[in-house]
């Protein structure tokens, strides 16, 4: 590719959008190359002046009632899960008093059976816990309600979170300009590809893309299909578009 | 404009019907625009652009704001929702009865849509060619295979083509939205235009 020409057409689009001079005052700049501009130009011209697709309004207002019924459903769920009197930190607190009982009965059956001491009475007065006369460890361990509890309270947005370790923003650059830079030059060119920027996409986004994490996104309708073990850490709606 | 997003972020948090109203009318059209950039299909598009945010309300209260344009978050998504969708297209999850069914309703579905592409050069469906005008350039732009050239682009420069010239944006969103910096932007525009200009040859 004539990497001047490049140079060149880039200069013009850049003046062209900031209103720095029009195509003609373009390419009177550079006589020389105006035959081999023109055309580019042109077309550059003919992509802008296109009409934009307009998105049906019946449409627009079904999906607009969809996330609102999706706001709802959210809100709904929310307050259903998390009982008010179930502070994420009681919940806490009583799940690792449930864990300390249950792991002192396992102990003080198994210290029974041996003929062994009380093991059960050791560990709660160790941990500060004064144990019952009529119940044992065992009644009193029902860690999974508390835990349920306090998964329902976590539950709503978790999708989102997961396998943002394998964020990577630098989908979009990294194996083009690897096809394209002959000369090692244009990523300074460019100015694309920063560490800090790439950085900071990770950071910002607070979800983790297909395109990300390195997925393609760009599968062209007649590719091979793709193995099951496409790692998908996509935070995908639920109401992806059924195949036509 | 940045801290009326910041606000329209926590108040989108907070699960304000008026904060997602506001999103969605101000970012539905440039999402759809995105969609049937990338799917050529109206009303597939118009489900992804729903599925795009309600994939944002979920992912909302993991989203931290730091001045980038929300729409380069809702972006990351529709792109996420494209590339799944097309993933779904090509390769069926679940049973593996109904994944060889699926198949087949697959290759019938891309064997219908090539041959729709060879005969539709109607406006309606080539994004490009919509109310053009009758210049020289617009019947150049007709003459292109939208489809066909887009796919034949790297991924960056057809992103870019996109939101540019389909959804809309000027150099500086589009800069803003897949952050990168304007000149970046206009380099990739450049290499787009040589490689579609050499496609018309």
């Amino acid at each position: 590719m004539d990497r001047k020409l490049r140079k060149i057409l880039t200069e013009c689009i850049q003046d062209v959008e900031t209103g720095a001079r029009d195509i003609e005052g373009c390419l009177q700049r550079h006589p020389d190359r105006a035959a081999d501009l023109r055309p580019h130009l042109e077309l550059w011209r003919g992509l802008n002046a296109a009409a934009k697709a307009q998105p049906n309004s019946g449409s627009q207002q079904r999906g607009q009632h969809q996330l609102l019924a999706a706001l709802s459903d959210m809100k709904t769920r929310g307050k259903r899960r998390m009982i008010p009197f179930l502070t994420p930190a009681l919940v806490k607190s009583a799940a690792v008093v449930a864990g300390v009982a249950l792991l002192a009965g396992g102990a003080a059956g198994a210290s029974a059976a041996f003929g062994g001491p009380n093991v059960a009475d050791e560990v709660l007065t160790a941990v500060g816990v004064t144990n019952g006369s009529d119940h044992g460890p065992n009644e009193n361990a029902n860690p999974n309600a508390f835990e349920g509890s306090d998964n329902a309270g976590q539950g709503i947005g978790n999708a989102s979170e997961t396998g943002r370790d394998h964020a990577n923003p630098n989908a979009l650059d990294g194996p083009d300009n690897a096809d394209q830079d002959t000369d090692g030059s244009d990523a300074a060119e460019d100015g694309l590809n920063t560490a800090e920027e790439n950085t900071a996409d990770q950071a910002d986004d607070g979800l983790n893309t297909a395109g990300d994490a390195g997925t393609p996104d760009d599968v062209p309708p007649n590719s091979p299909p793709v193995p099951d073990s496409v790692p998908d850490s996509a935070p995908i709606p639920d109401s992806l578009p059924a195949v036509p | 404009m940045e801290p009326h997003e910041a606000g329209l972020v926590d108040r989108a948090k907070t699960r304000s019907p008026e904060a997602w109203t506001e999103i969605y009318t101000s970012h539905y059209a440039a999402i759809f625009r995105y969609a049937k950039a990338r799917v050529f299909d109206e009303t597939t598009a118009e489900d992804i652009a729903s599925a795009v945010f309600v994939g944002a309300l979920k992912g909302i209260d993991s989203y931290k704001y730091r001045g980038r344009p929300l729409l380069a978050w809702l972006y990351r998504i529709a792109r996420n929702v494209v590339a799944s969708y097309q993933r779904e297209l090509l390769v069926p999850r679940g049973e593996s009865q109904k994944r060889s069914l699926d198949l087949a309703q697959r290759v019938i579905w891309h064997l219908m849509r090539r041959s729709r592409r060879d005969d539709v050069r109607a406006a309606d469906h080539d994004p490009v060619s919509t109310g053009s005008s009758e210049a020289d350039p617009a019947m150049m732009v007709e003459r292109l295979d939208l489809r066909d050239a887009l796919a034949n682009l790297p991924a960056n420069q057809r992103e870019v083509v996109i939101l540019r010239f389909l959804v809309g944006l000027s150099a500086q969103e589009v800069a803003e939205v897949i952050g990168k910096k304007p000149a970046a932007v206009y380099s990739l525009q450049a290499r787009a235009i040589l490689a579609l200009r050499e496609q018309l040859k």
